[in-house]
Order: structure tokens, then sequence, then C-alpha cells
């Protein structure tokens, strides 16, 4: 069960096949040709023309922001792992071309036929899920702000660390629509036994030795906030972003929330995958689970120029501890700290944009934001650094020429 | 296994995955062919997922830093386009497509692996499974590179055991840690 049981599907074709638009199963066309087509070219980030996208409630858009079509900033080819332009992180619901991308192994390369999810373990009956099954049970559209656990690990002042060497911007909103995973837990029936539950996809390494990456999430969440995602942004998940189904788990680091899902494992104990046993463990051997208060600034970049006087700043802050409940804009070194205004409203697992009107006066400066979210807990002005690079919430500093 | 044996296994499957990367995304045929309009490169990568020829060809167009870093490909054919025609499509792909420019990025980062003792080892064996920018942005101390290694040994990377030692020290040497107190910060 633990390793390679994702045989729900028997018939699948290569991404190499020379047809892979007849994705078809038995009945009516899963995937359809035109959703290929959309999926394949934003996965290529490769839109001529930008399309805006419905912006949700509160959304902004800085009027200065440097927008590109796939701005994304690479920092390993292969398996493709890319992190958003600061800029891009202006607005509050993320582009599928500058959203992050991060997986293990990258996408599967082999895709079933026919997409389904299925629920086995300690239930009462095994069920199958077609993807258009899911569809049709049309569920939740929310936006969910996703931060891949090892953000700014590349900017932790540590000698050594392990892992993609992020600096700010593997982290991006989206608006997901999908199914709570809750729902689809029922139609199974879970037995007291069932506490945890593996997710698992059918990506993995090239070579045969490399365990598969499985997360398993405790009942209280998989109860709770969880929920299967089928689109982002009002249309279907390209596959860099885990389409056609991938699991979203609100407030909690984003390899929790698992891509190209197909199967839900019911089953009495955690996961003891090496990817939940051995990877993402903070220093004292606790698991990185939950988000922690951080705040971005989209706005100005590093090494900016601007004229004294005033300007605005502004940026995202979002924490797995409840709504982000305060911002402060410091100016000067983080000797003062004045509140930001928050823009729009508190969405639950999404982040906050916050602007804050600032006067500078020539010379250099540096302009920093500290989030406080629903517990009271406070961004720290340097984050514990720990061996794998997780969790680093530390204060973002951005220089500026004031001219 | 001589090397060269060795060699052309772990090509073809970088060729393999490159090719799989192509139509994952839908895209890599303006890659080869220039420009293109994007409606039709998306459309196209959809219908006959032309991105593994594409790609494939690109690969292994002799560009010579290209050539130098991975070591000779005795078994590969020698590629049938004009040179102008090989240099036009080698240029800089332009900014907007995520795929092209990874595919760029990506042998850019393979070429900038510094020659010397070790360097074969890192191409032959690292490479057959993950790209190179995934070693040179990190820095770390022989303690570090050698837990890596032992890892991916762990996992089936094709590092003779001999060879080991060779190994980490080309990483300790080139991907050092950094001083203590600063950033880990990228090779340039």
């Amino acid at each position: 069960m633990r390793d390679g049981t994702h045989g729900g599907a028997p018939r699948t074709t290569s991404a190499l096949a020379s047809h892979p638009v007849d994705v078809r199963s038995d009945g009516p066309p899963v995937l359809g040709r035109r959703e290929l087509i959309a999926a394949g070219m934003m996965a290529a980030g490769a839109l001529a023309t930008r399309r805006l996208v419905g912006q949700s409630a509160g959304a902004t858009r800085a009027p200065d922001a440097v927008r590109t079509a796939s701005g994304l900033v690479i920092r390993n080819a292969r398996p493709l792992d890319a992190e958003a332009p600061l800029s891009a992180l202006a607005t509050f619901e993320t582009s599928p071309e500058d959203f992050f991308v991060r997986s293990h192994f990258g996408p599967p390369t082999q895709l079933p036929l026919a997409w389904t999810l299925a629920i086995d373990g300690q239930v009462q009956r095994r069920v199958t899920f077609t993807l258009d099954e899911i569809r049709k049970m049309g569920g939740q559209t929310r936006p969910v702000t996703l931060e891949c656990a090892g953000n700014g690990r590349g900017v932790f002042r540590l000698p050594k660390t392990s892992g993609v060497q992020w600096e700010y911007g593997a982290v991006s909103t989206a608006t997901w629509t999908g199914v709570p995973l809750s729902a689809l837990l029922e139609r199974a029936g879970l037995t007291e036994r069932a506490r945890h539950f593996w997710m698992e996809a059918p990506d993995q390494a090239p070579g045969g030795g490399v365990p598969k990456f499985l997360r398993s999430i405790p009942r209280d969440v998989a109860l709770g906030e969880a929920f299967v995602a089928y689109a982002m942004n009002g249309r279907p998940i390209p596959l860099l972003h885990g389409g056609p189904l991938r699991l979203i788990v609100p407030g909690w680091f984003g390899m929790a929330s698992t891509k190209w899902l197909t199967h839900v494992h019911a089953m009495p104990e955690e996961s003891d995958n090496f990817f939940m046993a051995k990877g993402y463990r903070y220093a004292d051997g606790s698991a990185v689970t939950k988000m922690r208060p951080k705040s971005v600034i989209a706005a100005p970049l590093a090494n900016q120029r601007v004229s004294a006087g005033s300007f605005t700043v502004h940026g995202q802050a979002w924490s797995g501890g409840g709504s982000v409940r305060v911002v402060d804009v410091s100016v000067d070194g983080g000797r003062t700290w004045r509140a930001a205004r928050l823009v729009g409203t508190a969405q639950p697992g999404a982040w906050r944009t916050w602007e804050a009107d600032v006067v500078v006066h020539s010379g250099p400066a540096v302009i920093m934001a500290r989030a406080t979210d629903g517990t009271g807990a406070v961004q720290p002005m340097q984050a514990a650094a720990n061996p794998g690079g997780y969790g680093n919430n530390s204060i973002h500093q951005v220089p500026i020429h004031v001219a | 296994m001589s090397r060269d044996t060795r060699w052309s296994g772990a090509s073809a499957w970088r060729l393999a995955r490159a090719a799989v990367t192509a139509a994952v995304l839908g895209c890599g045929r303006g890659d080869a062919n220039g420009p293109k309009s994007v409606g039709a490169a998306g459309a196209d990568s959809v219908s006959r997922a032309p991105g593994a020829k594409a790609v494939a060809d690109a690969d292994v167009a002799p560009t010579p830093g290209f050539t130098s870093a991975q070591g000779t490909r005795p078994t590969q054919p020698a590629s049938a386009v004009a040179p102008a025609a090989v240099a036009a499509r080698m240029a800089p792909p332009p900014p907007s497509t995520l795929v092209t420019r990874t595919s760029a990025e990506e042998q850019a980062a393979i070429r900038a692996l510094p020659a010397g003792p070790g360097h074969e080892l890192v191409v032959g064996s690292c490479l057959t499974c993950h790209g190179a920018m995934i070693i040179t942005r990190q820095h770390k101390d022989t303690a570090g590179w050698n837990k890596s290694v032992t890892q991916m040994m762990a996992w089936g990377a094709p590092v003779a055991k001999d060879k080991k030692a060779a190994l980490v020290a080309y990483l300790v040497d080139h991907y050092p840690a950094s001083a203590a107190g600063e950033p880990a910060r990228p090779a340039p």
C-alpha cells in the first residue's frame, strides 16, 4: 500500500505519445481538448496576451508593478523549481504563469487515460471518483496561499543548507475550486481506525531507488479545511501546478497540498515515508506543518531608486496561524514602526494585501514589513536557522536609494 | 562499464527526460524552429507533441561549450542542419517562454561546471537524474556534501564506490560552505 499502488488506472498514456489529445475514458472525455490546450499553454507560460483573470475581493494591482509573462525565476531546471518575481506578488491573486513551481520529481511522465481518485484503507467501502464526478459535485471556490516550506532558505544566514535555494518568491495565492475532502471521505465511510490520510500521486524520481513523495495529513485536518481542487483561477489546473486534481491544505506549507492526486489511503498511523519521517523536520525534530507569520514587500524592489518624500510601500502578509491581524512597516531599519493599511477583507487561508504611505529622506534606507497573526505570533527579525532551511520567516529587508 | 557506454546511457536518459518535460509543458517547437505564434505552439504541442524531437535536436546541436562540458558523445548522430541555422536556433530564447528559458539556463549551468578532476563524475552521475542548478546553487562543507552524495548513492545514483571521494572533493572544492554568518549565496 505504501509504495507504488497507484495502479487504479491500468491504461496510461506517455507524455511522449504522439496523440496525447486522445486522452479519453470510455465515457465522455474527462479532459477535453480545449482544456488540455489551455493547460498546456498555461504550463508553458507562453501566453502572448495576458488574460486578466477574475480578481478576488480585495485584489489590488500596483500601478507600477512590472509584469512579464513567465517571469518565474528558475532555481532548478530539472525538475523545474521556480519562484515568483517579487513584482508578481503585488496582486492578491497570482496568475498561473507567475505562481511558483515546486515538486520533488516533476510532473508524472505517465498520465492515466482517465483520471480517477480512489479512497481506500480504513473505510467501509472503497470508492473511486472520476474527474468529471468530482467536478459535478461543485464544491467551493476560495483563495488559498501556498508557500514552500523552504521559501527563504537561500537567504538564511547559515554556512550551509541543503535543498533548493529559494529567496522570497516561493509563495503565491490562487483562487482554487474544489470539493471538501470530507465530502469524498463521507462517501467511503470512515472507520474509527482511520486516523491519518496518506496522499498518493504518480510522480516519481527517474531512479528506482528513490522513495516516492508521499505525505499524510491527520484526521482533523482531512475532515476540516482540506479540499480536492480541480480549478485554479477559474480554469483547469495546469500540470505544473498539480492538475488535473490536487489537494489543497489551507494554512499548511505547500508540501501538504499533494499535486496530481490519485489516491487517498485512510490509515491508522502517520505515513512513515522519507519525506514525512526524515524530510520536513525542524532542528528539534518537530514536523514542519503550518506556515509561519510572514510578510513580503512587493514594492519598492531592492536597490530601487525613489525620490525623497512620500510614496506607498505595499506587499502581502500571511500566516498558517489564523489571519494576519497587523502589518507594521519601518523605513529606518527597524527602529520605528507604523501600521500598514490592510486591503480588502480577511479571507482564511489567504494572504492579506497591505499598503503603507511612508516618507523617506535622501540617502540609503531599508524598508521592512512585519506581520502579526491572529494568535499574536509576530514575525521575527531573524528566524531560527535550521539545517533543512525550513520556515524562514525573517523580516523582509529591502534596501533602497532615496535621491 | 566503460565511461563512454555509461555516458550514452545517461545521455539518452537525459534526452528522454528533456523530451518528456517539453511534451508535458506543451512547448519546445518554438525553441528549435524560431519564433512562432504562441497560440499555434500551444495547440501544436497538444495535438502532435512535437517537443520530443525539437528539444532532442537542440540538445545535440554542436555548441562548443555544451560539448566540452559534457564530454564526447560518439554515439550521437551528427547534426544535418547548416551551422548558420544551428547558431540561429541556439540564440537566446525569447524571455516569455518558460520552457526555452529553462532549457537555456540548464545548459548554461552545465557549461559553467568547472573543469577538473571529478567533473565527469558530476556529469555522468548526478545529472543522470537531476539538473545542475540544484548542485551549483548549494554551498556545503565536506560533511555536508558527503551526506548528500551518500543519500543519493543509497537511492541508486550511479556512483562507483571508489569514485565517491573524488566526487565529494569536486563538490567541496567548487561549492564550499559559505562563511558562517553570511547567507549561502549562489556562485556567480
